[in-house]
């Protein structure tokens, strides 16, 4: 595969909180792990684990230049790219954010983004995992 | 009248990535590194322009090709017919895509675009009939797992003849004359867990044409592990066809992809028989580009080797100076 100790940015992790104080959710920032621009629809999964923790799809949000998309937005994003080196943020909504349950500020944290890519079977895809920092 | 010498801006795709070098400086490099003509992939430098083409910006890639004395020789495209998860395009859509594509390489100024075997040969002779139409030949690349000799170019290739067109055309990728696996590759299964002595005698097995299955066997016997069977499934992925085949494409070679693993400090990429091939290139009157396709600094992208990785500059530039030497102008 390719650019895989890349997918996962070191810089952008965090908390986001709500309009209260109150934790949202939490972001990262990812790249494709591939050689050229996708369009959002080519995007076939895309997996976030914080600490072993897993979320579900349905609280995944993708942000890229041209606007934020959940993951079942996404399937029907043909005209719209996802850069080749451009940095997502990719967003977890979810009320427990990372902040809450534990004490330190470093993470395992690990994102899995799947291409479905006709020419090679099974597509481009990497899981990428780092420690990071809770800049939020 | 010689084969010339170009750069795929492929080749200087990490730095594009980590924002070292932008389109214009990787236009730059690419003639500074000695390339006379470039290929380019929209959707890897500028996917912004691709689907909404601004005259703006043809000017701009135009000034660039005039500023640093380089041409616009190939745009690579995509076939991306299941772009959605729930259904495969249809043949008209299909075709309308590779059209925008070549609208495209009209507006830049390519007289070539470079289509992948993914494309279904029922739709070949229309996109030769829309590639006269634009004046752009559509050109399907030879690349691994096929070579020359298999049924889809066979097909292809009599077809053209059929036809008589003129629009069509095949673009070998010179990774399919490997002689080796690249040992960048064969490094980067190491640093996944494989064992060095199997690697060896894996690289050794595949030079002396024992067939993988044997291969397989023998390590087997020897302990192998899941990554060490993995790795040898992945040194014989690479293809050793003989350069002789290069002959069957006589006529119907529009463009080359001067695949690079690794040059080494001699100038020499070690994996590949680049010697033989460029000398039967010549011999059938070949006279378009061979352009540099630096594909080694993936190798270095697995977490285990840590930060930093290729100087795609420095292999572009010393693939350039091979070139030169082979091709003997």
């Amino acid at each position: 595969m390719l650019f895989e100790k890349y997918a996962l940015c070191e810089d952008g992790f965090g908390n986001i909180y709500d309009e209260n104080g109150d934790v949202a959710g939490f972001r990262l920032k990812a790249r494709l792990p591939y050689y050229r621009a996708v369009r959002l629809s080519l995007v076939d999964k895309i997996t976030v684990k914080i600490d072993g923790q897993e979320y579900p799809d349905d609280q995944i949000y993708v942000t890229v230049a041209d606007g934020t998309f959940s993951l079942k937005e996404m399937e029907t994003c043909y005209d719209i790219y996802w850069g080749f080196g451009e940095k997502a943020t990719i967003t977890v909504r979810n009320a427990d954010g990372i902040g809450r349950a534990f004490t330190t500020g470093w993470h395992r944290v690990e994102v899995g983004i799947y291409l479905r890519i006709i020419y090679v079977s099974g597509g481009f895809s990497a899981v990428c995992e780092k420690m990071l920092y809770d800049e939020y | 009248m010689s084969i010339k010498r170009g750069c795929s801006l492929y080749s200087l795709q990490e730095n594009f990535y980590l924002g070292k070098l932008d389109l214009e400086g990787c236009v730059r490099e690419a003639a500074k590194a000695g390339a006379e003509g470039i290929e380019l992939i929209p959707e890897q430098m500028c996917w912004q322009e691709y689907l909404a083409p601004s005259d703006a910006f043809a000017d701009r890639w135009k000034s660039w090709m005039e500023k640093y004395g380089v041409k616009s020789v190939v745009m690579d495209v995509f076939f991306d017919y299941i772009l959605f998860k729930n259904r495969v395009l249809t043949k008209k859509e299909q075709i309308a895509m590779y059209e925008n594509n070549i609208q495209f390489a009209v507006k830049l100024g390519f007289p070539i675009v470079r289509a992948m075997m993914s494309t279904n040969l029922n739709i070949l002779e229309e996109m030769w009939r829309i590639g006269e139409h634009y004046g752009v030949q559509f050109g399907i690349e030879v690349h691994a797992p096929a070579t020359l000799t298999s049924p889809y170019f066979e097909k292809l290739m009599n077809r053209m003849e059929q036809t008589g067109t003129k629009f069509g055309g095949i673009i070998p990728d010179m990774s399919i004359f490997s002689v080796r696996p690249p040992k960048v590759q064969m490094d980067k299964q190491v640093r996944a867990g494989a064992n060095p002595e199997l690697v060896d005698f894996i690289v050794d097995s595949y030079v002396k044409k024992v067939p993988y299955a044997d291969c397989v066997e023998q390590i087997r016997g020897m302990g192998a592990k899941e990554i060490d069977f993995a790795t040898c499934k992945r040194a014989y992925a690479s293809i050793s066809s003989d350069p002789e085949e290069l002959r069957l494409g006589k006529g119907k070679i529009i463009h080359i992809h001067g695949k690079v693993y690794e040059m080494d400090e001699n100038c020499e990429e070690t994996a590949i028989n680049y010697r033989d091939s460029i000398e039967i290139l010549k011999e059938i009157g070949y006279e378009g580009y061979i352009a540099t396709e630096y594909e080694g600094q993936r190798s270095f992208h697995d977490a285990a080797y840590g930060p930093g990785g290729a100087d795609e500059i420095e292999q572009v530039r010393r693939h350039q100076v091979m070139l030169k030497r082979y091709i003997g102008a």
